[in-house]
């Protein structure tokens, strides 16, 4: 036991013997300590604790049990991290390889370019394959890292850019096999979702990320799992506090009133989660709604998701006598203030349908409505159930242009647009 | 006063249905006769979607012929005094209708909607004969107030005479205005909002850089007077700056004295604005926000560092290609000691190298302990202060507390320890394997190169000065062909071809996926892949036939 790297193998009761076997020759050569873990009926989070505390080296790592590890990967780490005494851990690039071994593409996940701490918001792989760690780092986090029955090196690496920094070693080092079945990702979105949040609650009260301003939430009722995903990740490196809700069926407004009394950020905000958003989305917002006291919300236009770029909705500068009569004019990506929300959601829990429209009018006594004109909203258009937007029918319409006239009509009358 | 039948605040909703079909019921609860006036404001609806019929105190909208979306707003005049204004929004989806939205224009001028001509009269010049027995009578009625400084308005004038034309003369007619204002009881500000604005170091979370509260109202704030309150405590009226004057949108206003304590505790802070001109004194508008400051946590510090010296660095010489080089050092090894019951960062504080040979102290992080270590040994400090003349300096060490995910103020070690500078940058010989054979050859050359070798393999002596002139031409036109050939290939591509030499590759125009930028790209042939790849020249036959 020489070697300035632990490197350890957690097998369970699914461990394919010839991947395993495979995995086992990559280590041979490299410069590691190598220690194989049955790991069977523990959760993963319990192996990796075991192994990482029991480590005596300078460095500690992991190679999942069906994956491979390059020539070369080890050394170029230590090196890394030699020349870079400051720094708590680094990740080379990675490779896909197919369950029969064939190379199958580069894995993109990490990108190219030096590594920032917004990779540690928005996935598990950013800084994982393979990851080489400083021991002395790793220790203060192995308590909660033992709760982790998954996602428990993307909460580690999380915790790890609290206390420093990575290091991106821009080479191949690791091969990660895909299978068909896709069993890397089973984990519930629920769980997900609560260590993103977590991470990025942590990075903020250590000053690594700046304090999010806006809270978000999605609410998810009928969407795939995939699409709910897509939309949590477009928000992770965002600067916002995302609250991820369960919708209340044929009750719309109860639930979207419930979500905005989460949090006490400034602003307030939400995505659908078949929907999501372009990186940037939000501090354009900000960047309007901090400069202009006399803006009460922003959105912006929209890009159809799978269509070419510039195929959405392109719409006009705001002017009230549209909003008032197009339900999805004043439509996409709120960014409100939540002063002017607050009052109003005693009466939006009453409204089953047209709510967003019903909201963007009510709050226009606060202020202006601003479009911002970039499609920063990514819409999926689909048939897959029914939309909010349909419920309620001619009557509700009615009722909510009922409401929301008195408001804007005034605006109307004295000529007041964007 | 008028109001709709169905809908007594002044606004109703209808869908569009057929022509001629009732939309809505306005009535006067005037007693002496009534003027109906409307004006039509089109989202998709042309001018005539919505048409008043008139019957004394009572007026029905009534559906026109294709009739589209647009808001109607209807008013009626009395005794020369316009009454409130009704808004009819007009929804599409009906039968009998044009629902187009943005296909149309903005009517919203004033137009007549009932049989009585007098409703409105443009401008113009009579001209006829006339005798003086002229009757006029004119009325100025304002119709709408904005509720925005300065005052504006819009008004309708009416202008009737009568009389006997009996020779051409310009017409004049004196117009007296008079202006009716009613006083009403003063009003508080409309739109009130507040907020809170508290910015943080955003290195020393426990610092409060500024805090300051913004307001925002529709109104004159020095016709306004401000009131503050901050929890219970007793309220004051605090100085102000108002930061947008001059402007129409709502008045901006900061009051820098909004301070609420730095204690971690949530704070309610009241504000009311009321107006107040000349001796009449508005209602308030009050608003109530809720903010707090930073949780100051008493940061905890390491109780005591110390560093000790165990080995001096020591740059090391040799002799390389003849040349005395930096091709090393042994690192130093420094032990630091510290007294902290949970886990810390360890800093050292280095004198580095900076442009023009000056020394900077720098802090840098160079490891993190856990909560049950209270040594840690670093290695190669030398290295970071960069210097090259083997100088000791003076490297400060300390510790400082993890917690919370925060790092707390640094314990220094008492004393510096001396260390000594290294040379960073050992020299390192070439590591490319071709470093025997490699060579870099340029066109001029590689003609001459080539030249030479045609003349050797013929027998001929290759030109120098004073050589005939046969054999100058002989290498001149070896030097042409190669340029031609490479001309050829530039040319052939510049159109937007390829060129492809067997057993060396393909030379080919691309182009971008915009179909706006043309580029060169080359495709080394399989012989000429496998054979740099192997070390020799080999065609594309030979590679192909390799196992």
């Amino acid at each position: 036991m020489t070697a300035r790297v632990d490197l350890h193998i957690l097998t369970c009761a699914k461990t394919n013997p010839d991947w395993l076997q495979q995995a086992i020759a990559s280590a041979d050569g490299q410069p590691v300590n190598l220690r194989i873990i049955d790991n069977a009926n523990c959760p993963t989070g319990v192996g990796r604790t075991q192994a990482y505390r029991e480590s005596s080296a300078e460095f500690v790592a992991c190679l999942d049990d069906d994956d491979v590890l390059l020539p070369d990967a080890i050394e170029s780490c230590i090196a890394a991290l030699d020349a870079n005494p400051a720094a708590i851990g680094d990740y080379t690039d990675a490779l896909y390889i197919d369950e029969s071994g064939q190379v199958l593409g580069p894995d993109i996940s990490t990108n190219s370019g030096p590594w920032t701490v917004e990779r540690n918001l928005t996935g598990a792989g950013h800084t994982e394959h393979i990851a080489v760690m400083r021991r002395s780092a790793v220790l203060p986090f192995l308590d909660e890292l033992e709760s982790y029955p998954s996602m428990e090196q993307y909460f580690l690496h999380g915790m790890l850019a609290t206390v420093g920094d990575w290091i991106h070693v821009e080479q191949p080092g690791y091969c990660f096999r895909l299978h068909p079945d896709n069993n890397h990702n089973t984990i519930p979105i629920e769980f997900r979702h609560a260590t993103r949040q977590l991470i990025r609650q942590r990075l903020t009260a250590a000053g690594r990320v700046a304090i999010p301003r806006i809270d978000v939430h999605v609410l998810y009722c009928y969407e795939p799992v995939r699409w709910i995903d897509d939309a949590l990740i477009s928000l992770a490196a965002e600067p916002v506090n995302v609250h991820f809700l369960k919708g209340i069926a044929g009750k719309v407004g109860l639930a979207r009133a419930n979500a905005f009394r989460l949090g006490t950020a400034e602003y307030v905000a939400f995505v659908d989660a078949d929907d999501a958003v372009v990186s940037g989305a939000f501090n354009a917002a900000l960047d309007i709604l901090d400069s202009r006291p006399e803006i009460v919300a922003t959105y912006c236009d929209v890009q159809l998701i799978g269509e070419p770029e510039g195929v959405g909705y392109f719409k006009a500068p705001w002017n009230p006598l549209a909003q008032l009569f197009g339900p999805s004019e004043v439509h996409h990506l709120h960014v409100m203030r939540r002063s002017a929300v607050e009052p109003h959601l005693a009466e939006l829990e009453l409204w089953d349908g047209y709510e967003e429209y019903l909201l963007m009018g009510l709050i226009c006594q606060f202020g202006q409505q601003y479009h911002i004109s970039h499609p920063w909203y990514r819409f999926r258009q689909h048939n897959a159930y029914p939309r909010a937007g349909a419920i309620g029918g001619n009557p509700m319409r009615k009722a909510a242009g009922r409401r929301i006239l008195p408001t804007l009509y005034p605006l109307i009358n004295a000529g007041v647009c964007q | 006063m008028i109001d709709w039948q169905n809908d007594p605040d002044g606004y109703h909703v209808e869908t569009l249905t057929t022509t001629g079909a009732v939309l809505a019921i306005a009535q006067c609860d005037a007693t002496g006769p009534v003027q109906w006036f409307s004006r039509w404001i089109a989202e998709g609806g042309h001018a005539n979607s919505a048409v008043l019929a008139i019957d004394g105190h009572t007026a029905r909208v009534i559906q026109g012929e294709n009739a589209g979306q647009g808001l109607l707003v209807i008013w009626a005049m009395m005794d020369g005094i316009a009454s409130n204004e009704l808004v009819l929004m007009l929804l599409g989806g009906g039968e009998g209708n044009a629902s187009t939205p943005h296909a149309d224009t903005d009517t919203s001028t004033p137009h007549k909607t009932d049989t009585d001509n007098s409703s409105r009269v443009n401008d113009c010049t009579l001209r006829g004969k006339a005798t003086l027995h002229l009757a006029a009578s004119a009325a100025l009625s304002i119709i709408k107030v904005f509720r925005v400084l300065p005052m504006k308005a819009k008004a309708t004038l009416r202008f009737i005479s009568r009389g006997i034309l009996n020779a051409r003369k310009g017409m004049r007619a004196k117009a007296v205005l008079r202006f009716i204002a009613r006083h009403k009881t003063a009003q508080p500000p409309s739109g009130l909002t507040m907020k809170m604005k508290i910015f943080i170091d955003p290195f020393r979370p426990d610092v409060i850089r500024d805090q300051y509260l913004l307001i925002w109202f529709n109104g004159h704030p020095n016709h306004c007077r401000i009131a503050l309150k901050i929890d219970d405590d007793a309220e004051f009226q605090p100085a102000f700056i108002w930061q947008n004057p001059g402007n129409t949108a709502p008045a901006i206003v900061k009051i820098d004295s909004a301070e609420i304590p730095s204690d971690g505790q949530t704070h309610r802070i009241t504000v009311s604005v009321w107006q107040q001109v000349g001796n009449q004194t508005s209602a308030r508008a009050t608003l109530s926000d809720f903010a707090k400051t930073p949780n100051i946590r008493p940061p905890t510090q390491p109780e005591w560092c110390g560093a000790t010296s165990i080995r001096q660095g020591e740059t090391i010489k040799g002799k390389v290609d003849g040349y005395t080089r930096t091709i090393g050092h042994i690192s130093d090894l420094t032990r630091i000691n510290w007294r902290h019951t949970g886990a810390v960062q360890l800093m050292a504080r280095i004198p580095v190298l900076k442009k023009g040979n000056q020394y900077a102290l720098q802090d840098c992080i160079i490891g993190y302990a856990d909560h049950n270590e209270t040594t840690f040994y670093v290695e190669n400090i030398g290295e970071k202060i960069s210097g090259s003349g083997g100088i000791l300096h003076d490297v400060l060490f300390g510790v400082a507390a993890i917690q919370n995910g925060t790092f707390g103020p640094v314990t220094w070690a008492n004393a510096p320890v001396k260390i000594r500078e290294v040379h960073p940058d050992p020299y390192t010989p070439d590591s490319n394997p071709d470093a025997a054979t490699a060579r870099v050859l340029y066109l001029d050359w590689m003609k001459e190169e080539i030249g030479k070798a045609l003349f050797t393999e013929n027998g001929w002596t290759y030109p120098g000065y004073g050589s005939p002139a046969a054999d100058i031409k002989r290498r001149d036109t070896i030097h042409q062909a190669i340029d031609k050939t490479l001309r050829r290939i530039k040319e052939t591509t510049r159109q937007g071809g390829n060129v492809t030499l067997d057993d060396l590759g393909r030379f080919e125009a691309r182009w971008n996926p915009e179909r706006t930028v043309r580029s060169v790209g080359f495709i080394a042939s399989p012989g000429f892949i496998e054979g740099t790849k192997r070390g020799i020249i080999l065609t594309d036959q030979q590679a192909k036939a390799l196992p």
